[in-house]
């Protein structure tokens, strides 16, 4: 069997902040899920799901502020790369339906470092994010210094975020590890690095820019 | 990607539309009216006099911090440690005082956000609490109208419990009345049938109308019928209490938000599903590059 | 009995009445959260009669602010009626305080425990008295007169029919008019509301045509004159301080004696030109302990005083026939019978003139 060649796709800092990240979201998920979704509330009597939820908070909001400051530039690119929409992205919508259900891969035009719809979910991370981190700071810190009122909207907008990022998550995880066409993609977030091949063929105009440095 | 935007759409609007027609049987919305066979309490301020006792008697039976009998000046506010106390109105030299503590609602705000079940319907008509299962969130405290709950909690681990009225439920259960009414000692607060207190009640509105046109009866409707109601002498906002209460908008918003989230997560997973046996069929056909 | 013993509560009839389902701490204070006695114990009110049971006995408690047992105004009057000093800090205010202060009762002392000056203690587990225990409390304070009188302790004296016969209590005859009317007064005769004779036996007005020495003396003479034997009366009284600084008083032994005098307090209720007079603890040196002539006036009030004995009979000696009293000098009250410097103060009493024999 021939050595496959491989380019990295994201750096191990990167990895691991991604596994820290989710590994966070996903215990604020279950135990905030305890105290939305109707019959499971039962699992939080007591408050110890309460102080998970806040530890992982603390991991969840935090965490981002600190990969920031260890590593700005890549930082200020991620929020860049995020923010920044195109004509580019409308190729991608066109073609994605039949795409993703198993059409012709000639018809998605080369698509960067993330394609577009990674790239949306960049962006409802980043959006429920701070959704997440501020309203959580009003219910967290700032109950009965805060009128009532304001009290119960962060909740809705809390929950709001919730229903948002969690459904898309499910996306996220579908199309990175289960769709047939992505499967080697779930390689690049456990050790950065993807085939040549799986590069040319979904991140051609990536791979042609670090083609063309080299 | 189809999911993504018009899955998503096509599923929102699905169960979106399932939720709303449904949601009458889910307990977003109000239950219904309280029976005649409900227990409830009658609270005339007009018979007050001011002893306090009412307030010793819940400390005593609930074995809460005791304390010498307040000043109304310097009236105890609620909290974990005090479930009723006397809410104070100057009166001239005087003071007129109104019981406040839990109104017992049909329809309870509290209940209806609680997530973890702690807080219920008590088959008397009651909102009863166990305090086991409570979590210490304090939605409810956040969303009763009348600011009742009482939740002590740690600010940074958010660990506490709630405490509030309890309707002395374990003498309730057992025949006898409400601790602060059996004390009253001069009948101001009277214990019994919510019917046979309404019938009371509407008969001494009518006497002390004669001479006073405020008087009025609150809690007739409100929410739903309070278990917990009152003859005033003043108007209620006088006496701080709300005019026409009603549960938060926001908890009725996440009443449906609760069921539209499971709703789009499970139309999600269908489509997952779904995409995964086309896009598998057709690449298979296709030939894929990879 | 022990500190504790005075204040243990476990009647459960108590604990569940009204007064005692709303725990201890609402009434005195304290401290209920902590063990340590201490702490548990600082700022207690021991007792709350004063605040705690006037917001629900509104009514009660407004007439009895100004009662004879609350004010001790009877006391008071006669002082300042002989010209005695009681502004704050004099020294018959000192006296006062020291000695007839201990008669005060409050509220809890008379339907709680018994009074302080008998050493206090809760009569039956903290329940409330409606009516306070003729034992505990009337007779505990009224014992050496009115109390042995009554029950026929004194020798040779039997007691009166109301009790050996009747088995009525205090409360029987002096029930509501012990919280006063709400008016200050000079002396227990002046309460209008104070027990009368006639509120029972109104029937001696209408029935004279039996009885023709009621229809002879009604009016003329009180009741006790002729229903009424001999009585302890005392003398001498000196109020001190014993050597460790304990109000105390001293006096002679007390006389039984039956005398009859002219009436100090006239009045249409009490229009009677005889009454039956008895001398109380006093004497002019009474509070010499705390300063010399603090009773300038000592005259202007008669030492013999209006009395109405508790110990009546149906058959006395003096009422056996008309000669047994009319003549028969011992029963008045002569010159002779007065001490010597007391004389001039009783002026308004002794009786001059004995009516005379039929």
């Amino acid at each position: 069997m021939t050595e496959e060649r491989v380019v990295e796709r994201f750096k191990m800092r990167t990895v691991w902040f991604h596994w820290v990240h989710t590994a966070a979201f996903l215990i604020l998920a279950i135990t905030g899920a305890i105290l939305f979704i109707p019959g499971l509330g039962g699992i939080a009597a007591g408050g110890w799901t309460r102080i998970l939820h806040r530890i992982s908070a603390i991991i969840f909001a935090g965490g981002p502020i600190v990969y920031f400051f260890i590593n700005p530039r890549m930082s200020l690119h991620f929020i860049k790369e995020t923010l920044t929409w195109g004509k580019n992205d409308l190729g991608w919508v066109k073609a994605a339906p039949d795409y993703y259900f198993g059409g012709s891969e000639d018809n998605m035009p080369p698509q960067p470092h993330v394609n577009t719809g990674q790239k949306m979910w960049q962006l409802v991370v980043l959006g429920t994010g701070v959704l997440f981190a501020l309203t959580g700071l009003v219910i967290w810190f700032l109950r009965d210094i805060v009128p009532a009122g304001l009290f119960q909207w962060c909740i809705v907008i809390h929950d709001v975020a919730f229903v948002v990022a969690f459904v898309m998550l499910l996306v996220h995880i579908y199309l990175g590890a289960i769709h047939p066409r992505m499967v080697e993609s779930f390689r690049s977030i456990l050790n950065g690095k993807i085939s040549v091949t799986y590069a040319r063929n979904h991140y051609g105009k990536w791979y042609d820019e670090i083609g063309k440095k080299k | 990607m189809k999911l993504d935007r018009r899955g998503f759409l096509k599923a929102s609007a699905g169960t979106a539309g399932v939720v709303l027609l449904g949601s009458q049987g889910l307990g977003t919305v109000a239950r219904a009216a309280s029976s005649g066979q409900d227990l409830a309490m009658l609270v005339d301020v007009s018979k007050c006099v001011g002893c306090w006792w009412c307030y010793a008697a819940c400390k005593n039976y609930n074995s809460l911090t005791e304390t010498i009998k307040p000043d109304p000046e310097d009236s105890p506010e609620l909290s974990p440690d005090c479930w009723t106390t006397l809410f104070p109105l100057k009166k001239g030299d005087d003071w007129s005082l109104r019981k406040q503590a839990c109104m017992h609602c049909t329809d309870a705000a509290c209940v209806e956000v609680c997530p973890t079940g702690a807080l219920s319907y008590n088959e008397l008509g009651f909102v009863q609490y166990d305090r086991e299962k409570c979590s210490g969130c304090g939605y409810c405290a956040q969303n009763c109208p009348f600011g009742i709950p009482q939740l002590g909690s740690n600010r940074i681990t958010g660990a506490g419990v709630m405490d509030k009225c309890t309707f002395c439920i374990d003498r309730v259960s057992n025949g006898q009345p409400t601790a602060c009414s059996e004390a009253c000692t001069t009948g101001a607060i009277t214990f019994g049938q919510r019917s046979e207190l309404l019938d009371n009640a509407g008969k001494r509105v009518t006497e002390l109308e004669k001479q006073n046109p405020s008087a009025n009866l609150y809690g007739k409707t409100e929410l739903g019928g309070l278990h917990v109601m009152y003859v005033l002498d003043e108007a209620p906002d006088t006496y701080g209490l709300p005019v026409d209460p009603q549960v938060p908008a926001a908890a009725e918003v996440r009443g449906i938000l609760k069921w539209l989230g499971i709703g789009v997560t499970v139309a999600a997973a269908a489509g997952f599903g779904l995409n995964y046996l086309i896009a598998r069929m057709r690449i298979a056909r296709g030939g894929e590059r990879e | 009995m022990e500190v504790w013993e005075k204040a243990y509560i476990k009647d459960s009839k108590f604990l569940e009445s009204s007064h005692g389902m709303v725990g201890c701490v609402i009434c005195h204070g304290g401290d209920s959260s902590v063990e340590e006695k201490e702490t548990a114990h600082q700022e207690i009110v021991i007792d709350p009669s004063e605040e705690g049971c006037n917001t629900c006995h509104s009514d009660i408690a407004l007439l009895n602010d100004n009662s004879l047992h609350t004010t001790l105004s009877g006391f008071k009057s006669k002082l300042e009626a002989r010209g005695g000093d009681l502004s704050e800090g004099s020294a018959l205010d000192t006296a006062f305080d020291n000695h007839c202060q201990q008669c005060h009762t409050s509220c809890g002392q008379c339907h709680v425990s018994r009074p302080d000056e008998m050493g206090g203690g809760l009569v039956s587990s903290h329940v409330f008295k409606k009516t306070p225990s003729m034992q505990n409390n009337c007779i505990a304070c009224h014992g050496a007169r009115v109390g042995d009188e009554y029950l026929g302790n004194n020798e040779n004296v039997p007691g009166d029919v109301h009790w050996t016969q009747a088995g009525m209590t205090c409360a029987r005859c002096h029930g509501q008019e012990l919280h006063g009317t709400g008016m200050l007064v000079s002396d227990r005769y002046s309460n209008s509301a104070s027990a009368q004779c006639e509120d029972c036996h109104a029937d001696v007005w209408t029935d004279t045509d039996d009885n023709p020495q009621h229809q002879q003396h009604l009016g003329d003479l009180d009741c006790q004159v002729c229903h009424s034997l001999a009585y302890k009366n005392c003398s001498s009284c000196h109020v001190a301080l014993d050597e460790e600084g304990v109000p105390c008083r001293t006096s002679e032994p007390s006389q039984m004696l039956f005398k009859i005098g002219l009436n100090p307090i006239r009045s249409a209720e009490r229009p009677y030109q005889y009454v039956v007079l008895r001398h109380p603890p006093t004497c002019a040196g009474t509070c010499d302990y705390y300063g010399s002539d603090l009773l300038p006036d000592f005259d202007a009030e008669p030492t013999w005083k209006y009395a109405t004995p508790h110990n009546i009979q149906l058959h006395t000696p003096q009422n056996e026939s008309c000669n047994s009293c009319h003549g028969n000098a011992d029963l008045f009250l002569t010159e002779d019978d007065v001490a010597p410097d007391e004389i001039e103060a009783n002026r308004g009493v002794i009786v001059i003139e004995i009516p005379a024999p039929e």
